[in-house]
């Protein structure tokens, strides 16, 4: 772990992530879309150490808009794929700050998160990366980076946020 | 064919005119004789040659569930060999791809050359009084193997249709891909999904030209997606958005939609809307198809607009985006597919990025529209295997006057005449008539 460089402690940025899983967790995905910055970007590759998002498939590449129409989608009563609520719980760990370009942070974290959906159960674990802001209302963020352990593998449908 | 000639009788039980039997769907055995008789027959996409550029290069893949190795030789020619050594039957290349001067068995070390042809066995004189037949000891290739513009197919079987009879006309979609591309040159770039789905392979082909499903099973994300359009300040964004929300035609629109089907269970779609830009680079990609075709050669390449192209059994084309996906059945009610992008090779990268943005929407295993669509299929597994009813009902658009193009009925997206020409397909291939 590189020595910390910035004025927010680390426990804050602690805090921070634990919420942020826990809105997730709690399927309050409006709330959670709120924690971004207006030009934030959420990105699941589709390979290990994957570095372009618009040249590769990614699992995920969305920036806020189209997190948005996500949301949308999984509140709409004809959403048959969620007909089956989903459950998550979400476990962060070994989290580490890093500084960044910009006067950004950037933080990674270990996760392992279970997500239940019609009494069928799957694990998801990796790493997230944020990068985050810091600004008058708090931190906020920049990119959420998911490096999955699995991210190459074939996967079911993924509907939720991980 | 001769010897279980009661098991056609029963097999022909199964399709009648306008329904099927559920057992095709959730029959093992039904399963089985699939895999030997229509996988173990057909023409089967394997690889594309852009993947193995060199000699040495190779990929791993499956065809009717057998491992295979897609290899370019020292000679440049591309083969494919089943996956087994011939002492013990391992598995001798586990990677996806790779770069290799000889296969090199992880077990005894059996070392063969790329085209199969046994090189060396450590401690060769142990076999000295065995009765080893060397000759009998390569790694096997697979019956035939044929490229058809760089598509690389192969057959299982060694007797039936080549490769040029057996695509029909639905080697046009494969033709419009590969002239799409300024030097008439594709490659696969951009890397590979991979999803799972919990349902029998042909509910998914059956799925691929019904636009009677769109509104229905997608309305969530075309609402969802018509907003975001409206909302959206960058091309990207509203690109993204507004291919999901094409899903929200209606039935007007989407009963003019016509679909082709053609023999062997083939079939396309007319797309539903072309992609025209203004940008200098668009008109330059346009150009350079002109200089290459002429101005009507051009047009009659773009203007051609096929949606989920089907090659039966095992592949499905969108040769607008440039998207390739590949039918591999797991078990009676599992099935993985596996989809690439393919990049025009000489043309503007602006349209390998859009292409990209079309499979994350499209074909991500997160994307919005395939998640209902996989709902949906799952709950017909789940269905056929209820004893609520014997038959599934393809009567949809049944009875209309054939019309020229398609195999013997007039058809649109509304109708089920493309799926009614998959089970013709399908019962020559199970009573033994390729």
């Amino acid at each position: 772990m590189k020595p910390q460089t910035s004025a927010i402690g680390g426990l804050e940025i602690e805090r921070f992530l634990v919420e942020e899983a826990a809105l997730l967790d709690r399927g309050a995905w409006e709330t959670w879309l709120d924690l971004f910055t207006d030009d934030g970007w959420y990105w699941v590759p589709s390979e290990p150490a994957q570095s372009d998002p618009y040249h590769h498939v990614s699992l995920f590449f969305e920036n806020k808009p189209l997190m948005r129409m996500r949301i949308e989608r999984l509140r709409h009563p004809r959403a048959h794929g969620v007909a089956q609520p989903i459950r998550t719980s979400r476990m962060i760990g070994n989290v580490t700050l890093h500084a960044s370009d910009g006067g950004d942070l950037a933080v990674r974290s270990r996760f392992h998160m279970t997500e239940v959906q019609d009494g069928r159960q799957r694990v998801f674990a990796g790493a997230y990366t944020h990068r985050l802001a810091v600004t008058k209302a708090g931190l906020r963020i920049r990119v959420k980076r998911i490096d999955l352990v699995n991210a190459d593998s074939c996967h079911e449908a993924m509907q939720v946020f991980l | 064919m001769a010897t279980d000639g009661g098991a056609i009788d029963e097999i022909g039980a199964l399709v009648a005119d306008g329904r099927v039997h559920r057992r095709v769907y959730t029959d093992p055995a039904i399963f089985e004789l699939e895999q030997q008789r229509i996988f173990g027959r057909a023409w089967l996409y394997v690889g594309h040659e852009s993947q193995v550029p060199e000699p040495g290069d190779f990929v791993t893949t499956t065809l009717a569930r057998q491992p295979v190795i897609m290899a370019r030789c020292a000679d440049g020619a591309v083969r494919v060999l089943f996956n087994r050594c011939a002492h013990r039957g391992a598995l001798v290349a586990a990677e996806r791809c790779g770069h290799a001067e000889t296969f090199r068995c992880a077990y005894h070390g059996w070392t063969y050359r790329l085209d199969g042809a046994l090189q060396s066995i450590p401690r060769e004189e142990d076999y000295a009084q065995s009765g080893f037949d060397r000759a009998r000891s390569d790694m096997k290739l697979v019956p035939r193997v044929a490229a058809y513009r760089g598509f690389v197919f192969a057959s299982l079987a060694a007797d039936g249709p080549d490769l040029p009879e057996f695509l029909g006309a639905a080697a046009a979609n494969l033709d419009n891909m590969v002239e799409r591309a300024p030097d008439a040159e594709l490659e696969i770039a951009g890397g590979c999904f991979q999803t799972l789905q919990r349902n029998n392979w042909k509910i998914y082909l059956e799925n691929l030209h019904d636009g009677a499903h769109a509104m229905i099973v997608h309305q969530s994300s075309f609402d969802a997606a018509k907003k975001a359009a409206a909302a959206a300040t960058d091309s990207l964004t509203r690109f993204r958005a507004e291919v999901v929300a094409a899903n929200g035609q209606n039935y007007e629109q989407m009963g003019a939609l016509e679909v082709a089907a053609y023999a062997h269970g083939h079939s396309d779609m007319k797309g539903f809307r072309r992609q025209q830009s203004e940008e200098p680079e668009y008109l330059d990609y346009v150009a350079r198809l002109e200089g290459r075709l002429g101005p009507a050669g051009a047009e009659a390449v773009l203007g051609m607009q096929r949606h989920n192209a089907m090659i039966y059994p095992g592949m499905s084309v969108h040769p607008v985006f440039m998207q390739l996906r590949v039918i591999q059945p797991l078990a009676v009610d599992l099935t993985r597919i596996d989809i690439w992008t393919l990049r025009m090779k000489g043309a503007p990268e602006w349209m390998h990025r859009r292409n990209i943005a079309f499979a994350n929407t499209v074909h991500s295993p997160s994307s919005i529209v395939k998640a209902d669509d996989l709902e949906t299929y799952a709950r017909v597994q789940r269905g056929v295997g209820s004893a609520g009813g014997e038959w599934v009902n393809l009567q949809r658009g049944a009875g209309a006057p054939a019309a020229p193009g398609n195999e013997d009925e007039a058809s649109n997206a509304l109708s089920e005449a493309f799926i009614r020409n998959q089970y013709r397909a399908w019962l020559c291939y199970m009573s033994g008539r390729p």
